[in-house]
């Protein structure tokens, strides 16, 4: 407990955890969303394809967070679009895309002369180097989120259900899920410098399938995830300290761990 | 009496292929009608196309100002597992307009009476994936009726409604049919037969009868296919009078 409190001290420490706690929030209502609507698979393709925007950045010296979320946005939209108007298969869209931003991200780092800084950081996640600037980011992302769910839970949840009736009440469902769609991408790319490309997804899918395992209302499952994703990331911070690993696979072993155990107290519970 | 909803020579399908042709339809307060056809033959469309879910490729879709439509879909088109309990799926079915400026109470009253109404009232904190098919078509039903519609759209009612429930929501439909139009999709010929007022077959086009009598002639000449035909030599489900009348 004490080293807990010295720890406290530090700045990087403190910014750290500020950026669990943001993180959280966002990928608990963001989440919940992800998975009631079933589109983790999409999730998956948006976050990866933002590695071609990140890539670009650095060949060109611009700002990898900025290449990324671009890319993310352009990614999300042309997803929603391909399969709706191209007539292209969902999960193919998806796939092409996916791979396609991978690739050029390979591509331009590749080109990058000389060392590219953070790239291990970007694929893997590091919560000890956040800056003031990811902070103020994520703090302006999370209050943006907060806010609009609290207004606009309704029509959210309704066209989230079921989006054909939704429309036949008057509820713009189109629109609505193509501002979720920038959402969700943002919510991700911001998410990226805590648990990287490779793992940011769990952060999003795990505490709400958790969730999920007590309750079938989609309001608890968002303070329920909210809630378990704080724990797991919070935990997983401290592992990444005291071990010296990469923050966004500790948090991925703290958030399946509380999966687990909770799963197994559901059983018990049952019997 | 003007009509509630007219759709003039439309035509309409998916990406290049065009699955109707030529439908006109007329709906008129307090009409009853049933739409009869071959799986494929375009009943779904038409639904879309009066729910204005699907622009036509041609034609004109009319509605009277201010028309409200309740729908009920089929429910396999439903993600069960979602996580939303009854009375938010009856809240959602509410008009997006009346979102900002209602009474909260009043609402909630109203979720109770419709509840109530189709015998559900102990579900209503349940979520929607840990009810029956039944149940939640009644659920489905309540949603379509919670913006007090002028016309209620039903898309294959009899496909899931347990069978106690059955003959109940049959005298239900006859009593809303008091005060709404009622407009149900059935591939079931023996279910629309002894309910409506007014029968069409889709099958790329809409042959419209204005008459509740089905006969052999009435279902040839409207090219209905084979199986439903069939149904027609029924002798109950000839009629003469409607009984909700």
């Amino acid at each position: 407990m004490n080293d807990f409190i010295e720890l406290l001290s530090f700045s990087f420490f403190k910014n750290a955890l500020l950026a669990a706690i943001l993180t959280s929030t966002v990928a608990g209502i963001v989440g919940t969303y992800i998975v009631a609507r079933r589109n983790v698979f999409i999730s998956g393709g948006i976050t990866h394809a933002s590695f071609g925007g990140m890539g670009i950045a650095y060949f060109f010296g611009l700002s990898p967070l900025l290449g990324a979320a671009l890319f993310a946005i352009a990614s999300a939209l042309g997803i929603e679009w391909s399969s709706k108007k191209a007539g292209l298969r969902e999960d193919s869209a998806i796939a092409i895309i996916w791979s396609l931003g991978m690739a050029i991200g390979i591509i331009f780092v590749f080109l990058t002369p000389g060392y590219t800084p953070n790239l291990m950081g970007f694929l893997f996640g590091d919560i000890l180097t956040v800056k003031i600037t990811d902070l103020i980011l994520l703090a302006v992302l999370a209050v943006i989120i907060v806010v609009l769910t609290i207004i606009y839970y309704q029509p959210i949840l309704f066209t989230a259900f079921d989006s054909e009736y939704a429309q036949t009440v008057g509820y713009k469902s189109t629109l609505i899920r193509y501002i979720i769609s920038i959402v969700i991408a943002i919510s991700i790319v911001l998410s990226i410098k805590i648990m990287g490309i490779i793992l940011v997804l769990s952060l999003f899918t795990i505490p709400p399938s958790a969730a999920n395992l007590f309750s079938k209302s989609f309001k608890s499952i968002i303070w329920y995830s909210v809630i378990i994703s704080l724990t797991g990331s919070i935990a997983g911070l401290l592992f990444a300290y005291l071990f010296d690993l990469p923050s966004g696979a500790t948090i991925i072993f703290t958030l399946t761990g509380i999966y687990v155990l909770l799963r197994i107290l559901k059983t018990i519970i049952r019997n | 009496m003007s009509a509630l909803l007219e759709l003039k020579n439309i035509s309409a399908g998916y990406d290049d292929k065009t699955i109707l042709q030529g439908v006109n339809l007329q709906v008129n307060p307090k009409d009853f009608v049933g739409i009869i056809g071959p799986n494929g033959g375009g009943k779904t469309t038409l639904l879309k196309v009066l729910l204005e879910l699907l622009p036509p490729f041609d034609g004109k879709v009319i509605k009277q100002t201010g028309l409200r439509i309740g729908y009920l879909p089929q429910i396999n088109s439903i993600d069960k597992k979602f996580p939303i309990s009854v009375k938010e799926v009856i809240l959602s079915g509410q008009l997006s307009k009346s979102l900002w400026n209602k009474k909260h109470e009043k609402t909630s009253n109203k979720v109770d009476e419709l509840l109530k109404f189709v015998g559900l009232e102990k579900y209503k904190h349940s979520a929607i994936g840990d009810l029956s098919g039944g149940q939640m078509q009644r659920v489905f039903l309540c949603r379509a009726l919670i913006s007090n519609p002028h016309l209620l759209i039903l898309d294959e009612p009899n496909t899931y409604v347990d069978k106690t429930f059955e003959a109940n929501l049959y005298n239900l439909l006859g009593d809303l049919n008091k005060d709404m139009a009622i407009l149900l999709v059935s591939h079931d010929v023996g279910t629309i037969a002894s309910m409506v007022k007014t029968i069409a077959c889709v099958n790329g086009g809409l042959h419209y009868h204005a008459s509740n009598k089905i006969t052999n002639e009435v279902l040839k000449s409207y090219n209905c296919p084979i199986e439903i035909i069939s149904h027609g030599t029924i002798p109950h489900r000839v009629l003469k009078d409607h009984k909700h009348e």
